[in-house]
């Protein structure tokens, strides 16, 4: 059913609202990438059964929503209108969520969220402290509509700002309010969104195209991935009105095929909007045509680089190019092209709706608006996170995420994925946005932040990354590829003790040409997470190069594994788990490690259960 | 019409015409910038950062290719900054390490004064300078030879590593390669390039009877380039 | 499953015979196939005017395609960041000794595939093995060879 202006969408709206009864006993199961792993389209299932044997099937809706951002705790669960949430859903609770929930219109206590710090139970999600702190606007409807349901999108205001541009703005208006926002890219590079529209705008090309960069290859990094997954009109939205406005009839969407779940709710997303009027022609009763294209990646981190990504476009292997004349003025094809990430462009209907003065309120001086990052590592509370720029990594890490998992120590918090850098304990308190992080030798890149604690050496961290780059390089210029592969080599010898004196300046020299001399920002930034470690972890550098030790206790040549005979209740656990039967021990009787046949995996130290084996 | 530009070149006022690279002009003006994946037959390719200059606009300064930098009116270009020097010895010694039997990245760096590189020794001949794969396409339009896989493993070869059906013999990778890594032997009547796997039977010229191309070149001349008999079944010293 | 031309020419079709869409094409060639097969480039070559060398060349460059058939089940390893500092490449070693092939190989019953990929976005189930459309989060040492029975039990 075409919606033929902006007149008619607003009474589809109010049409709709008055269908849905806000007092509606809803059940809300998180349908992202983490809890379906986790089972949630089972336990939906089961949930459909349960009110099916309890009568209730006629006055309860079950839905699937889009990623919670809380994947750790999954499968979740929201009762709506209560406002109850419920972690770690398995079908065997199904039956007692129903009974106290509905039928006795209570809680069911064993599966609230209890907090790691103070182990009090909280009932709604907006009082746990991971989205306490949180200011959702990205994000504003995962986990509330069904993704799959534009009729969902458009009774929550969805398609409201496209018809706002069209209906009572020019395009030259709509391109003023994005600069006025000074929203910055949030891809990465945090170039002014304003800005480049301009630049194509300007540029000479009978043909202009508009491309969404979903090709969030930052290991680490699932922003992107939930809010196509979760909330892709959002992500279309913005594009119809990007395209307005800066005069493009083309569009494409350039998703990872490694977000099956990502691509299947673009295409369903792209359809309803086509079959309302939203894409195609004559878009919402004017003379205004857009549509838009998918294009799977891969499976190549290099083109989530835009010249890599256009040329993937093309039908070409993603090799990059010089950026010496800019894809604005010069993309696809040779021709203008504004290309902005998936968050950039979920944040583009909220701008004109709501205007720059309200986006603007929020942030700092240079970077306004929020950010999503991705909490991962060694936090307690792992997920996606929404907070206004400016935040500190305190306040994320430690209000938000709940602090170091295991009580450990906090060591190093890594930004800007393998681009990025490790920033140390003593700049906790630093503003995150884009400038301040920048300043530190890292950058806020797309949002991938990764908690590190005392257990993790950094030397092998940036292997780690170095090793990804090498296989992740184009192979066209030398500085990457050799530069990378040498990186690689020096890393090696170091993590296996045997590393020479001079090897740092090695890497820094090597590191500074990489820098300054590859052909595009994969290779100009591949040296990073090396030289950041190196700054600011120098100490663990020479521990393995002059002591031949890794203090954190990570590098396998370096360490020993031996069992405290005290500690050791002879569980056997470690015993049956060794893959190379290096440990003997008679049941209940201490165990010992064959130190000749140990390959330090690591797997007994994981199972033992009063922390008897000890890693020197 | 082209329009006149002024840039500054180590100090010196140059003028040049938009659409100029900054290799181009270097040139011209007798500046010496090293290079080593160009060749003035093909479209610049940038890959092996030779040809790194500086160049300062707007207050920035930043480090380009010179071979695919095309300047506007204003720019300060110098060729020798001490950051040139150390990316551009770094990265030689890079190539030093991966191709160090050869005798183009050895006479390089014998010219910019570097003996040694502190990176282990890799052994692979081929610089990935992509002349070859370039010139079959950009030049001689055959295509018979692209790149395979990506990063270190990346090499130009034939499809599957395969003998080459549609190679025709002429020879330009061989003769655009700058370090000897692709071969070419006519003896007996057959032209063998190895790299490519292939053994293409060589004809004679009409006139004096030596071996002179092979039969896929001679069709291709007369098919594709529309040669006529008179010129293509002869040698180039009975033409 | 034996080469079908005309699968291979509707997939073209679907694309409109776009020279541009070649990667998609090859990518339901993929799909259909688990492998690209050598018939598939020299049929894309000669519809789309596209000279083989350049289809090779996006067929080992890109990861998602395999010019040999992938085994029955395919186990992909995550090693992103996430995973790593989790243990990802231990688990790695760990299927690697289990099925005695190396990570990139399929096991010689052609019954699965090893891989390590880099980040699968479920950074919060770290480490993560994905077999087929199956996520196995929080994988340990120990649940190694319970995830590969799972999937030889299964006929």
């Amino acid at each position: 059913m075409r919606i033929e202006s902006a007149a008619k969408l607003e009474s589809y709206r109010t049409e709709l609202l008055k269908s849905q009864d806000p007092d509606r006993q809803k059940i809300l199961v998180c349908g992202g990438t983490g809890c379906l792993s986790n089972g949630s389209m089972e336990v939906a299932r089961v949930f459909e059964d349960e009110l099916k044997a309890q009568n209730l099937k006629a006055e309860v809706d079950v839905k699937m929503t889009g990623c919670h951002g809380f994947c750790e705790r999954g499968p979740l669960v929201v009762f709506l209108p209560q406002g109850v949430f419920y972690e770690r859903v398995g079908v065997k609770q199904v039956p007692d969520i129903v009974k106290s929930t509905l039928v006795e219109g209570g809680v069911f206590k064993k599966s609230l969220y209890k907090d790691p710090n103070t182990k009090e139970e909280i009932l709604k999600e907006e009082d746990i402290p991971f989205y306490k702190g949180q200011l959702r606007w990205v994000l504003r409807n995962n986990g509330r509509i069904d993704p799959t349901n534009i009729d969902d999108y458009i009774a929550v205001g969805g398609y409201g700002a496209l018809a706002k541009a069209l209906s009572d703005m020019t395009p030259a208006q709509v391109v003023d309010e994005v600069d006025n926002a000074n929203l910055r890219g949030r891809g990465g590079g945090g170039f002014p969104a304003g800005r480049k529209w301009r630049t194509v705008i300007d540029a000479e090309g009978d043909r202009k195209f508009v491309i969404c960069n979903g090709d969030e290859g930052d290991p680490g990094a699932f922003m992107d991935r939930s809010i196509m997954e979760g909330d892709p009109h959002s992500v279309i939205e913005g594009m119809i009105i990007g395209a307005y406005a800066i005069g493009t009839d083309t569009g494409y969407i350039y998703v990872r095929m490694e977000y099956p779940l990502a691509v299947k709710n673009l295409y369903k997303a792209l359809d309803d909007a086509r079959e309302r009027g939203f894409l195609g022609k004559n878009i919402l009763g004017t003379d205004f045509s857009f549509d838009i294209e998918i294009v799977r990646g891969g499976g190549a981190f290099v083109c989530g680089e835009s010249s890599a990504l256009m040329a993937s476009i093309m039908g070409k292997a993603g090799e990059p190019r010089a950026k010496y004349v800019r894809s604005a003025e010069k993309g696809l094809w040779d021709l203008p092209t504004n290309l902005n990430n998936v968050e950039t462009w979920a944040n583009v209907p909220l701008v004109v709706s709501r205007g720059a003065d309200w986006f603007t309120s929020v942030g700092t001086d240079g970077s306004k608006g929020t950010k999503v990052f991705s909490l991962v590592g060694s936090v307690k509370n792992v997920g996606l996170v929404e907070v206004p720029m400016g935040y500190t990594l305190r306040q994320i890490i430690y209000d938000i995420g709940g602090g170091i998992l295991n009580d450990r120590e906090f060591k190093a918090v890594q930004t800007g994925g393998p681009s990025g850098g490790c920033i140390p304990e003593k700049y906790l308190d630093t503003k995150v946005d884009f400038d301040e992080l920048t300043k530190l030798g890292s950058m806020m890149g797309s949002g991938g932040m990764i908690v590190m604690d005392n257990e993790t050496c950094m030397v092998d961290v940036a292997k780690y990354f170095t090793n990804f780059l090498v296989d992740e390089s184009c192979g066209k210029c030398v500085p990457c590829r050799e530069g990378l592969r040498q990186m690689l080599g020096i890393l090696e010898r170091i993590t296996a003790g045997k590393g020479k004196e001079g090897d740092i300046e090695l890497l820094e020299d090597l590191g500074d040409a990489m820098t300054w001399g590859s052909l595009c920002a994969l290779g100009g930034s591949a040296a990073n997470p090396v030289l950041s470690t190196i700054k600011y972890f120098r100490d663990e550098y020479e521990a393995h190069i002059k002591e031949k030790r890794c203090p954190a206790g990570v590098c396998p040549d370096l360490i020993e594994f031996s069992i405290d005979k005290d500690a050791c209740i002879g569980c056997t656990r470690c015993a049956k788990v060794c893959p190379v039967s290096a440990i003997a021990g008679e049941n209940k009787k201490p165990h010992t490690i064959d130190k000749s046949k140990c390959i330090r995996c690591r797997a007994c130290y994981e199972v033992c259960p009063t922390d008897a084996v000890r890693i020197t | 019409m082209e329009q006149t530009i002024t840039v500054t070149l180590n100090g010196k006022e140059v003028t040049a015409t938009e659409g100029e690279s900054i290799l181009d002009i270097a040139r011209r003006t007798h500046v010496y910038i090293p290079t080593l994946c160009h060749n003035d037959a093909l479209e610049p390719y940038a890959a092996c950062r030779m040809c790194l200059v500086e160049i300062e606009q707007r207050g920035r300064t930043r480090l380009v290719t010179s071979c695919n930098y095309y300047p506007s009116d204003g720019l300060v270009i110098t060729t020798d900054t001490e950051r040139v020097v150390s990316t551009r010895n770094v990265i030689l010694e890079l190539l030093m390490a991966r191709a160090s039997g050869n005798r183009e990245v050895q006479k390089l760096a014998d010219r910019l004064g570097m003996s040694e590189t502190r990176f282990k020794k890799v052994g692979d001949d081929c610089i990935l300078c992509g002349m070859c794969v370039r010139a079959c396409s950009e030049v001689v339009g055959v295509d018979a030879i692209g790149f395979q896989n990506r990063g270190i493993s990346r090499m130009p070869t034939t499809p599957y590593m395969d003998p080459s059906e549609t190679c025709i013999g002429c020879g330009s990778c061989v003769y655009v390669c700058p370090t000897g890594y692709l071969t070419m032997e006519d003896k007996d009547g057959i032209r063998t390039i190895k790299n490519w796997k292939v053994e293409l039977k060589l004809v004679q010229c009409k006139e004096c009877g030596e071996y002179f191309a092979t039969e896929r070149l001679v069709q291709f001349l007369k098919e594709k380039k529309g040669l006529s008999e008179a010129i293509a079944d002869v040698c180039e010293y009975c033409r | 499953m034996s080469y079908n031309p005309s699968f291979v020419e509707d997939v073209i079709k679907s694309f409109g015979s776009e020279p541009s869409r070649v990667i998609q094409m090859l990518q339901d060639i993929q799909h259909e196939y688990r492998y690209v097969p050598r018939e598939a480039v020299a049929q894309l070559s000669s519809t789309l005017d596209i000279p083989e060398p350049q289809i090779y060349h996006i067929a080992t460059f890109y990861k998602a395609f395999s010019l040999e058939p992938r085994g029955k089940h395919e186990i992909k390893v995550c090693l992103g960041t996430a995973c790593h500092i989790k243990g990802g490449k231990r688990i790695a070693e760990g299927f690697e000794r289990s099925l005695n092939v190396k990570a990139g190989k399929t096991t010689s019953d052609k019954m699965f595939t090893l891989e390590t990929v880099n980040c699968l976005g479920a950074c919060a189930l770290a480490p993560l093995v994905q077999v087929d459309e199956d996520n196995h989060g929080k994988m340990t040492m120990e649940k190694v060879n319970k995830v590969i029975k799972t999937y030889t039990d299964k006929k």
